[in-house]
């Protein structure tokens, strides 16, 4: 079973501390499957994906990522980070940025061959016009977009975003989604969100972290739901600490 | 100020014009200013080349510290060769041992001690300086600290240049080898680690680098300012270009003009040489930066509070 499912997490205890910050954690994502990590700041959303990166070690339980332990998976694994993470002062280009998601590869003589997939997987979030462009002076969706193309760019089958849509506007948000709409024919997609209201379209299930875990396939998100998480008004999608263990009865 | 050179060498040094700067540079008698300028010109490319990671990787602490501890190998040095007899043991030799020890905890320290990576910087910045000054007490006869700490062209010899020219062709192939790598370590450590790249390793790869670009100034501009020249050129350069070659070209030419102009003013009014250069240096810094603060206030309307906050904030995040 774990050899087909594109992360599998088993009975999974995590804490940096005594007190644990992800507990009993259990799931599944399917290849080609889209889902939503959802949960307030400081829920274990971040933790939660650094385990399946292998940037952490679980205290208890295991993560498989296709099959493998993490660290070994690493390389079937597009990472795609916060866009403000950046130094704005950080001299290089889109190209430069997109030519490291495959810098194992390394080395400036092989460059060449590489070239024209990564100038593939900018086309493919409509960015190959900017190649040349400085990364900080781009905008943070176009920031946004290249760092999936150098995740693309090294042909992974499961992709990994965190917080995309964080610090962007609503028009660059239906950009991004049409993005990766296009995509999850081809990978499975993991995308930490703040946002339900606008991911629910396009992701197949939504998974609560708040030290525990729990996951709800996309046609079981009622406006009651909708609701206990958010709040009562469901226009206004920020989360408000809501995201608890026992009000995720919906059954 | 003493006659810095004048009372070291009989040559005639009351020059009254720039010019005999330059015929002072042919002059076969004052080899030194020569080779001063040489070495000045091979290390400019390293200079810029290092000194450009060192500004985008915000290393210039740690950077400053490794050039500190590089004291504690040339009073080792020293004190071998004149208390030990062990002639073969050159300064520049020490130097070098010191840095890349001082490069090896320094690069741990910074990659487990996360929280207290400050104080620890801090606290071998000094003992690095202990120890050094504690074995250049030891020594017999009179060794000068300051020859070392702010540089002292007139120990300038064939052996220096040889050593530079060699150290300069290393640090330059091992950053042409690795010039993505270090890129990617730089902007993005987490992604790089993701995609295979052993992180630890390239960091401490590239202090090693800096360790070894800060010896090849050890002479001219001394341990102390040689952080100066690492990193006010490429911070300026950072200014002008788009790209982090671009940045080292630019870089490595800055420092070059810093060299050669602080050499040429230092000769001129018979001026300490490293300070000259290293002050040269940071007037122009400052200067590029007051012009682009007020440029960019010129466009946002008045300066504000936060304008300064942001520069300050920019510049002042060491590591």
């Amino acid at each position: 079973m774990d050899a087909q499912a594109a992360i599998a997490i088993d009975d999974l205890w995590f804490s940096y501390d005594r007190a644990p910050v992800l507990e009993a954690v259990t799931l599944r994502v399917d290849p080609r499957d889209s889902v939503c990590v959802v949960g307030p700041n400081g829920g274990g959303k971040t933790t939660l994906l650094k385990l399946i990166l292998g940037l952490l070690e679980p205290d208890r339980g295991r993560v498989r990522v296709l099959g493998e332990p993490p660290i070994r998976a690493r390389g079937r694994v597009g990472y795609v980070p916060q866009h403000m993470h950046f130094d704005p002062l950080f001299p290089i280009s889109v190209l430069d940025v997109v030519l490291m998601g495959r810098i194992e590869q390394g080395g400036i003589l092989r460059e060449r061959r590489l070239r024209p997939a990564a100038m593939e997987a900018l086309e493919e979030v409509g960015m190959a016009g900017r190649l040349r462009s400085v990364f900080s002076e781009l905008s943070g969706g176009e920031r946004q977009r290249v760092l999936i193309a150098r995740a693309l760019f090294g042909e992974p089958e499961i992709l990994l975003l965190d917080e995309p849509t964080a610090m962007v506007d609503l028009a660059v948000e239906s950009r991004l989604m049409r993005t990766l709409k296009g995509l999850h024919e081809r990978m499975a997609i993991v995308l930490v969100s703040h946002d339900l209201g606008f991911v629910s379209k396009l992701v197949n299930s939504v998974i609560c972290v708040n030290r525990r875990v729990a996951v709800h396939p996309t046609s079981e998100i009622s406006g009651r739901m909708i609701e206990e998480m958010y709040g009562s008004d469901v226009a206004m999608v920020r989360h408000d600490h809501r995201c608890a263990v026992e009000e995720h009865r919906h059954d | 100020m003493s006659r810095w050179f004048a009372t070291i060498t009989d040559v005639r040094l009351r020059s009254t014009d720039m010019t005999e700067f330059w015929q002072a540079l042919g002059d076969p008698d004052i080899r030194f200013l020569r080779y001063t300028l040489i070495i000045g010109l091979m290390a400019s490319l390293a200079f810029g080349v290092v000194g450009s990671y060192v500004v985008v990787h915000r290393i210039t602490a740690i950077a400053g510290a490794i050039a500190h501890c590089v004291l504690a190998g040339i009073g080792a040095a020293l004190y071998s060769q004149r208390a030990l007899g062990w002639e073969w043991f050159h300064p520049m030799f020490g130097a070098l041992a010191a840095a890349l020890v001082a490069a090896y905890l320094l690069g741990l320290v910074s990659l487990h001690a996360k929280e207290r990576e400050d104080t620890a910087i801090g606290a071998l910045w000094a003992i690095g300086m202990a120890i050094g000054l504690l074995f250049l007490a030891r020594t017999p006869g009179y060794v000068d600290p300051m020859s070392y700490l702010f540089g002292n062209i007139l120990i300038i010899g064939d052996r220096e240049i040889w050593i530079v020219a060699a150290l300069d062709v290393l640090v330059l192939g091992v950053v042409f080898a690795n010039y993505r790598r270090f890129q990617a370590l730089c902007f993005d450590p987490e992604f790089a680690r993701l995609r295979g790249l052993s992180v630890e390793r390239y960091y401490l790869l590239l202090l090693c680098l800096v360790a070894l670009t800060v010896v090849l100034l050890v002479h001219v501009v001394g341990i102390v300012l040689a952080i100066a020249l690492l990193s006010i050129p490429a911070a300026i350069a950072g200014r002008l270009v788009r790209h982090l070659w671009q940045m080292m070209i630019v870089a490595a030419l800055l420092c070059m003009v810093f060299v050669v102009g602080g050499l040429g003013v230092s000769y001129r009014w018979d001026l300490p040489t490293g300070p000259t250069i290293a002050l040269g240096a940071g007037i122009v810094y400052t200067v590029v930066f007051v012009i682009a603060a007020r440029r960019r206030a010129g466009r946002r309307g008045p300066p504000t509070q936060d304008v300064a906050a942001g520069e300050a904030g920019a510049g002042s995040r060491g590591a």
